[in-house]
C-alpha cells in the first residue's frame, strides 16, 4: 500500500466530507423540525454556487467571505419557499412536501440555465494555486480554507439553536410540536425559520463548494445525494451527527477512490446509504 | 367480477340490484360516459397524427407515448401500489441497454432483448423493493432508496468497457430492416408500435386495478397494518407490483433504444429520466389508466407550445414541469384526471339542481 497515495485520499476525503457535513446540516435542520426530505436542496445548493460565481464576478472579493452573503440570500428563499408553498402541504402525508421540493428543485434548476446557460464556470480565489503539505502528500490551501468556513457555519448554527430563542423555539417543536404549540409557539412560523436556516446552509454549502467544483446546473444533485446520505447516517436531526456523518461519507468516498478507479469510488457511498437506510430504522424511519 | 361489499350479509333490503351509489364510487353513468368520451378523444388524436403529421410532429407523439405508457408502468407502482419511485430510470435503463447489448455487440434480435430486459429489471425491481419493504422503508425514504439504486447502475454502467462505458451504445441501423430487427424505415411504424405499447400498459393497468390483487394493492396504500391484519400478504404485494411494473418500463426502454438508435448512462439511467417519468403520471393522475398518457400528452404539447411561442431552451420543459409538479402537489393532487372528475362533480350537481327544480 502506497502511504502518500492513502493520505493523499483520507486526507482530500476529510476536506471533502466537511463540506458535506455543512450541507447534510442544513438537510438535517429540515427533516428533524418540519418532518420533511427536502429534494430541493440540491438545487439551492446549486444556486449557492452561483450567488458566489456572480459576485466574484462582479466584486473579486474573497469567494469565501462571499459564501456567507449566499447564506443570506438562502435565509430568505427559504423562509419564502416554506412560508409560501410547503407549509400549504403539510399534514397530508409525505407525498405533498416531496411534489411540491422536486417542483421547486426543477424550477431552480430551469431559472439557473436560463440565466447563466449550462457552460461550466469556475471560481479561482487569490490565493487559489497555493498548497500545504501534511507528510507525504499535498492538498490545496483552497480546500483547507473551504473546510475551516464549514466547521465554522456549522458551529455558529449550533450556537443559533442553542443559546438564541429562535434556537429554542425551534428546537421546541421539533422535540414535541404539539406542546409547543400550546405553549404558544406559531408552528408555521418556526417551519418557516427552520427552512430559512437549511436553505442557509445549502446556500453556504454551494458558495464553498463553487471554489472548489465547476459551477453548473446540475452542481447540487451530486452534492444533494451525498448529504442525504451524510444526514440519515447522522440520524436526521442532529446537526453534530450531521456534520460527523459528513466527514465520514467524505472518507468513504476517499477509501472508495483507493480501492475503486475513476467514478466508481461513489459506489462505496451508495452503498453506504442504502445500508444505512435499511438498517437504521429507528430515529430514521419513524417519527 | 363481484365487488368487496356484496361478500357482507345484507339483508336490510332484499331486493337485489340495490347496491348503495356509495359503495360503488366511479360506476355512475355520467363517468363512465366521461371515460369514454376521454378515450374517444385520445383515440382520435392518436389516429389523425398517423394519416395527417409531420414527420416532426409523428415524432414528437411516438416519444410521448412511449413515455407516458412507462408513467403508466410507474403509475402501477406509485400510484396503485404507493410506492413513489424516484428510480424508474433502473428500469427504464435496464430494457434499453440489455437489447442494445445484444443487439449491437451479438446479433441478437431486439424481440428477444426485451425479453431479456424484462426479466433482468422484474428480478432487479423484486430485490431492491424486497429490500424496501423488509426493512419498512416508506414514502420519501423509497424515494431516496430508489434514486440511489439508479444511479448506482449509472456509476456502473459509466465504467464497463463491454457496454460502451460513458460514451454508450450506438444500435446499428441495418440497411434492409426485417421485422426480427424491431427497426422500421418509415417512421409511422415506430408510432404504431408506440400505439400498441400504450394501450398493452392501459390494459394491464386496467387488469391490476380491478382484481382482486388491485383491491389488496388498494388496502395496503389506505392502511398497511390493517391489511397485514386482514390477511393481505403486504410484502409479496408490493413485491409482485413493483416487479411488475420493473418489466412493463423496461419494455419501453426496448422500444426506446431502437427508436432512438442510442443509448449512453444518462440518457438511460440519469435522476432527470426518473423524475419524468414519475411526473408524467403524478401530472395526469397516477391512479387512472389514461391518466398518466393524458399527462404525458400535455406535457409533451405544453413544452412544444411554449418553445415555439416563448424560448427554444431546453430549460423549458424543466420549468414548466417544475410549475406542474407544485400545483399538482398543492392543489391537484389526482393530476388532469382529478381535475376532470371535480369538474364532472360540479356539471353533475348543477344538472341535479336545475332536474329538481
Amino acid at each position: 500500500m502506497d502511504w502518500q497515495l492513502v493520505t493523499q485520499s483520507l486526507g482530500g476525503g476529510i476536506l471533502t466530507g466537511s463540506v458535506y457535513g455543512v450541507a447534510a446540516v442544513g438537510l438535517a435542520l429540515v427533516f428533524g423540525v418540519v418532518g420533511v426530505v427536502n429534494f430541493a436542496h440540491g438545487a439551492m445548493i446549486m444556486l449557492g454556487m452561483y450567488v458566489v460565481w456572480y459576485l466574484h464576478q462582479w466584486t473579486s472579493l474573497d469567494p469565501f467571505l462571499l459564501s456567507l452573503v449566499a447564506a443570506v440570500v438562502g435565509l430568505g428563499l427559504g423562509w419564502f419557499i416554506q412560508y409560501v408553498l410547503v407549509n400549504k402541504v403539510m399534514g397530508t402525508g409525505q407525498e405533498g412536501p416531496l411534489l411540491v421540493t422536486v417542483g421547486i428543485s426543477l424550477i431552480f434548476v430551469a431559472v439557473a440555465e436560463f440565466v447563466f446557460s449550462s457552460n461550466p464556470r469556475s471560481v479561482k480565489p487569490s490565493y487559489g494555486d497555493a498548497t500545504f503539505s501534511v507528510g507525504p502528500a499535498q492538498f490545496s490551501v483552497t480546500r483547507l480554507i473551504a473546510m475551516l468556513a464549514a466547521v465554522a457555519f456549522t458551529l455558529a448554527l449550533h450556537n443559533v439553536l442553542r443559546k438564541t430563542d429562535l434556537g429554542r423555539s425551534i428546537r421546541a417543536v421539533s422535540q414535541n410540536r404539539t406542546a409547543a404549540q400550546l405553549m404558544g409557539l406559531n408552528v408555521a412560523t418556526v417551519y418557516a425559520a427552520a427552512m430559512a436556516l437549511g436553505a442557509a446552509s445549502a446556500f453556504f454549502a454551494g458558495g464553498v463548494s463553487a471554489s472548489l467544483l465547476p459551477v453548473t446546473p446540475n452542481a447540487g444533485l451530486s452534492l444533494m445525494l451525498m448529504s442525504f446520505v451524510a444526514a440519515v447516517l447522522g440520524g436526521l436531526g442532529s446537526i453534530r451527527g450531521a456534520f460527523a456523518a459528513g466527514i465520514i461519507v467524505g472518507l468513504a468516498e476517499g477509501a472508495g477512490a483507493l480501492l475503486l478507479e475513476g467514478t466508481l469510488k461513489t459506489l462505496v457511498v451508495f452503498a453506504l446509504f442504502v445500508l444505512v437506510l435499511l438498517l437504521r430504522p429507528e430515529g430514521v424511519f419513524k417519527r | 367480477m363481484t365487488s368487496s361489499s356484496t361478500g357482507k350479509p345484507d339483508t336490510s333490503t332484499g331486493k337485489p340490484g340495490t347496491v348503495p351509489v356509495q359503495a360503488r364510487p366511479g360506476r355512475s353513468g355520467l363517468n363512465r360516459t366521461v371515460k369514454l368520451v376521454a378515450g374517444a378523444l385520445l383515440a382520435l388524436v392518436i389516429v389523425w397524427i398517423a394519416a395527417a403529421g409531420s414527420n416532426h410532429l409523428l415524432g414528437l407523439a411516438t416519444v410521448a407515448l412511449m413515455f407516458g405508457a412507462i408513467s403508466g408502468a410507474w403509475a402501477m407502482a406509485g400510484g396503485l401500489g404507493g410506492l413513489f419511485s424516484l428510480g424508474h430510470a433502473a428500469f427504464f435503463g435496464i430494457g434499453a441497454y440489455t437489447t442494445a447489448f445484444l443487439f449491437a455487440g451479438h446479433g441478437v434480435s431486439p424481440w428477444l432483448g426485451m425479453v431479456a430486459g424484462v426479466v433482468l429489471a422484474a428480478v432487479f425491481g423484486a430485490c431492491t423493493t424486497w429490500l424496501s419493504v423488509r426493512f419498512r422503508v416508506r414514502g420519501s425514504y423509497f424515494a431516496l432508496v430508489t434514486l440511489a439504486w439508479a444511479e448506482m447502475l449509472r456509476v456502473i454502467v459509466s465504467n464497463v468497457t463491454p457496454l460502451g462505458r460513458s460514451n454508450g451504445i450506438l444500435v446499428p441501423y441495418k440497411a434492409e430492416p426485417t421485422f426480427a430487427d424491431l427497426q422500421f424505415s418509415d417512421p409511422r411504424a415506430y408510432y404504431a408500435l408506440a400505439v400498441l405499447y400504450a394501450v398493452v400498459v392501459t390494459v394491464i393497468f386496467m387488469v391490476v386495478k380491478r382484481t382482486r390483487f388491485g383491491w389488496r394493492l388498494s388496502a395496503v396504500r389506505g392502511d398497511e397494518d390493517a391489511a397485514a391484519a386482514s390477511g393481505v400478504d403486504v410484502r409479496r404485494v408490493l413485491v409482485a407490483v413493483m416487479a411488475l411494473s420493473a418489466a412493463v418500463t423496461a419494455a419501453g426502454g426496448t422500444l426506446y433504444v431502437q427508436y432512438m438508435q442510442f443509448i449512453d448512462p444518462e440518457l438511460a439511467f440519469s435522476p432527470t429520466v426518473s423524475i419524468d417519468i414519475a411526473i408524467r403520471a403524478v401530472i395526469g393522475g397516477p391512479m387512472v389508466a389514461l391518466g398518466p398518457l393524458a399527462g404525458s400528452g400535455a406535457m409533451t404539447t405544453m413544452t412544444e407550445w411554449l418553445k415555439m411561442s416563448v424560448s427554444d431552451s431546453p430549460a423549458m420543459n424543466v420549468l414548466l414541469f417544475g410549475v406542474a409538479v407544485i400545483l399538482a402537489g398543492r392543489y391537484f393532487r389526482n393530476g388532469l384526471a382529478g381535475i376532470g372528475a371535480s369538474a364532472l362533480q360540479w356539471i353533475g350537481r348543477r344538472k341535479e339542481r336545475h332536474d329538481g327544480s
